[in-house]
């Protein structure tokens, strides 16, 4: 969750346009939620759903990613009546 | 929460809500080779841990298959001159259902094992309550009965991209020992942010996430169950 919550609001390359190198080389400038970036999290687990994968056995380290974004875009829209369709979503966007 | 034309001032509260799917892989020839040696019980494959417990989880099915402890089987990982194993990624390493082992093993009972005869009396036991032997090679993924059980109306996204679909999925089995099978809509997110309209701020205040997940390790059959006493 706090993965995707960067990868909304926060994670970006960003490219010098004239020399082409990349300016968020580091760990000092490639923005990462912190622990004041971190919401209360709530998660619940439902062993099921994949009764057809040989084994009942599924990575889930990628979909607890996936709805992260979406779902804060669309309680930014809720909150503002603002749609946003790229990410980072940020102040500047 | 108050509709967006509801709220005035700097900080507006807003609540959105999504749902993921992703795929699922499997590598249907991967193997644990397992064999006798100095009266211990060595479980052997090509994989890595990185982390995610991929030994402790071969030491754990394998015990659990013989009625013995963790700590008495032998895993041996991290050499390519091992047979052939799964992959390691951040989401996914191999892990096994116990139960599910059992069923291979009465797929592939001929298939007994070549044991050296070192075995101590307590391993000797151990193998014979197994009652129909020790496969000398374990599948961990399954391929056309994987395919078979695939419930009605779940299919390989690959299937959805027409022939690139085709050529992309069999480069994958013949290149990378790779199965892409069908996932399901199996995460949901409610989350609630405060926006500070003022600065552009968002502040996420809550979430609240559901995963549709793997069985737990409990076994599941009566049959495991007698084995593990």
């Amino acid at each position: 969750v706090i993965q995707g919550i960067g990868y909304a609001l926060y994670e970006a390359r960003e490219v010098d346009p004239r020399t082409g190198d990349i300016l968020t080389a580091g760990m000092e400038d490639y923005r990462i939620p912190g622990i004041a970036d971190t919401p209360s999290i709530d998660v619940h687990f439902d062993e099921g759903g994949f009764d057809h994968v040989l084994g009942g056995s599924v990575g889930i380290g990628e979909v607890a990613t996936v709805p992260t974004s979406p779902a804060l875009a669309n309680a930014i829209r809720n909150a503002t009546g603002v749609r946003f369709t790229e990410i980072p979503i940020r102040p500047t966007a | 929460v108050r509709t967006p034309a509801s709220q005035t001032g700097r900080y507006r509260r807003g609540v959105g809500v999504a749902t993921g799917y992703w795929l699922y892989l499997w590598q249907p020839g991967s193997k644990v080779e397992l064999k006798v040696k100095d009266g211990r019980l060595v479980a052997s494959t090509a994989i890595q841990d990185i982390g995610t417990g991929s030994r402790t989880v071969i030491a754990n099915t394998v015990a659990h298959e013989f009625g013995l402890e963790p700590h008495e089987i032998e895993v041996h990982i991290g050499d390519s001159n091992l047979s052939e194993g799964p992959g390691s990624g951040g989401s996914r390493t191999p892990h096994r259902d116990p139960a599910h082992a059992a069923s291979d093993r009465q797929a592939q009972g001929r298939d007994r094992a070549e044991f050296e005869t070192q075995a101590g009396p307590r391993l000797e036991r151990a193998v014979a309550r197994h009652d129909r032997g020790i496969a000398r090679y374990q599948r961990l993924g399954g391929t056309s009965r994987g395919q078979q059980t695939m419930s009605p109306g779940v299919r390989s996204p690959l299937k959805e991209a027409g022939f690139m679909g085709i050529i992309f999925g069999w480069m994958m089995r013949r290149f990378s020992n790779m199965a892409i099978g069908a996932g399901v809509p199996s995460s949901v997110q409610v989350i609630e942010v405060e926006v500070d309209t003022w600065l552009g701020h968002v502040r996420v205040l809550n979430v609240h996430t559901a995963l549709l997940s793997e069985r737990s390790r409990r076994p599941r059959s009566p049959t495991v169950r007698r084995r593990a006493r």
